[in-house]
């Protein structure tokens, strides 16, 4: 998953442009490909850049994947120490946040194994998102509380499947070469998970109408 | 059995991820199928539920500090643990490089002044020294005269004694003549050292 993994992850190409609407090159939509060959350069301030335009977008999805803010926080860190550490085999020709995708999956699926020992279910989200106080209005502490509720029944590969998809809103095609998959594969990923989702909020609603 | 597999379609449905021409058979099932249309209806109420509170939930998400401050392990210990794996490695890598070129060059002058006890036999304590006067025509005190041809010979020769050619002049060297005036001036002293090994005798010429 590590070094070897990251050599095939980047060679993922969105369809379309996962950062900003252009259609130009995969590389050189919204100065990507500029900011990979700073990053390769070893820039510091690409790094920071790097940091500053993608981390919401990997820590929302960590979050999603993980359901706790402080998991979030440790992938999300992860994900750009591994880019630093390989930002050498990063390629200026390809788009660099389908990577990153891909590694913040990878790395929120080790996270889940490793709560298997102390956790009854497995891959389940923690659900501590209102006992830390990550979130700041009640309005708010109910939506991750139905989000965490709806995605909690998902595996990690159907979790990562609708959050690309379904809450991110890219399509099918860059979700599966974000996540190195078949689109048929992503489809009945999605397909199963959508069907679990549909059970667990309706029965949310028939408790809490 | 047959409504199974439009439901699983109708999961796709919901999101315009099914082909035209499954979604039009669906569309057709779903005309006269109450069972289905219903599970496409849960379907498309759940997805809304779905993108509502997501979307609440970034709201919520924005609403935190910018990823500099958010995140403060990038900036405060994140990029620290970065340069101190990157940094550590190399500084790992140096002290590594410097023991190996360390440890070689000691081997060399070691081995170089030929200091290592190859065997160890047992040690000769000396005795006893005594000042000799070396005569003129000693063939020691004439090799340690000349420097040069003690370094030649010995190398050649290593442990016996052997009486080099003097009378061939070596460059830089003054003649035979002038030499054998030179040694009959100044003749070098020779101390006799006595160990208790009657095997060895220490013969320490200085040449005066
Ligand atoms: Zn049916």
């Amino acid at each position: 998953m590590d070094a070897g993994a990251c050599t095939m992850i980047h060679g993922g190409v969105m369809a379309q442009d996962l950062d900003l609407p252009s259609g130009r090159g995969p590389g050189s939509r919204s100065g990507e490909g500029s900011l990979t060959l700073r990053l390769r350069a070893g820039e510091s301030l690409a790094y920071e850049e790097a940091v500053r335009r993608f981390a919401p977008r990997i820590r929302a999805l960590a979050w999603r994947m993980l359901g706790s803010g402080e998991d979030a926080e440790d992938a999300a860190q992860e994900v750009f120490l591994r880019l630093y550490r390989y930002r050498r085999r990063l390629d200026p020709q390809r788009a660099l946040l389908p990577w990153l995708y891909r590694l913040t999956v990878n790395v929120s699926r080790t996270m889940l194994k490793r709560r298997r020992p102390r956790r009854a279910q497995p891959e389940a989200l923690p659900s501590d998102t209102v006992m830390n106080g990550t979130a700041r209005t009640m309005e708010a502490v109910d939506a991750r509380l139905t989000l965490t509720a709806a995605l909690q029944r998902l595996n990690p590969d159907e979790r990562a499947a609708v959050v690309l998809r379904d809450l991110m809103g890219h399509s099918t095609a860059e979700v599966a070469q974000a996540l190195g998959c078949r689109e048929g594969t992503i489809r009945s990923r999605l397909c199963r998970a959508r069907l679990k989702m549909k059970d667990s909020i309706t029965g949310l609603g028939e408790v809490a109408p | 059995m047959r409504c199974a597999r439009y439901e699983r379609w109708a999961a796709l449905y919901v999101e315009g991820d099914l082909g035209t021409r499954k979604s039009e058979r669906l569309e057709a099932h779903l005309e006269r199928c109450e069972r289905c249309a219903a599970t496409l209806k849960a379907l498309r109420r759940s997805q809304a539920v779905l993108k509502e509170t997501d979307r609440i939930v970034r709201e919520d998400e924005a609403r935190e500090p910018g990823p500099t401050v958010a995140i403060p392990p990038f900036h405060a210990c994140g990029t620290g643990r970065v340069f101190a794996i990157e940094h550590g490695r190399f500084l790992l890598a140096t002290l590594a490089g410097a023991a190996v070129i360390t440890i070689l060059v000691a081997l060399h002058f070691v081995l170089r002044s030929g200091n290592v006890p190859l065997h160890r036999g047992p040690r000769s304590t000396i005795r006893s020294a005594e000042l000799v006067r070396s005569p003129v025509a000693s063939p020691i005190a004439r090799i340690a005269a000349q420097p040069d041809v003690v370094a030649r010979e010995s190398s050649s020769s290593r442990g016996s004694v052997v009486r080099p050619r003097l009378s061939r002049r070596l460059p830089g060297s003054p003649p035979a003549a002038v030499r054998r005036a030179e040694d009959t001036k100044r003749p070098p002293t020779v101390v006799k050292i006595l160990t208790d090994d009657p095997n060895v005798v220490i013969l320490c010429i200085v040449d005066s």
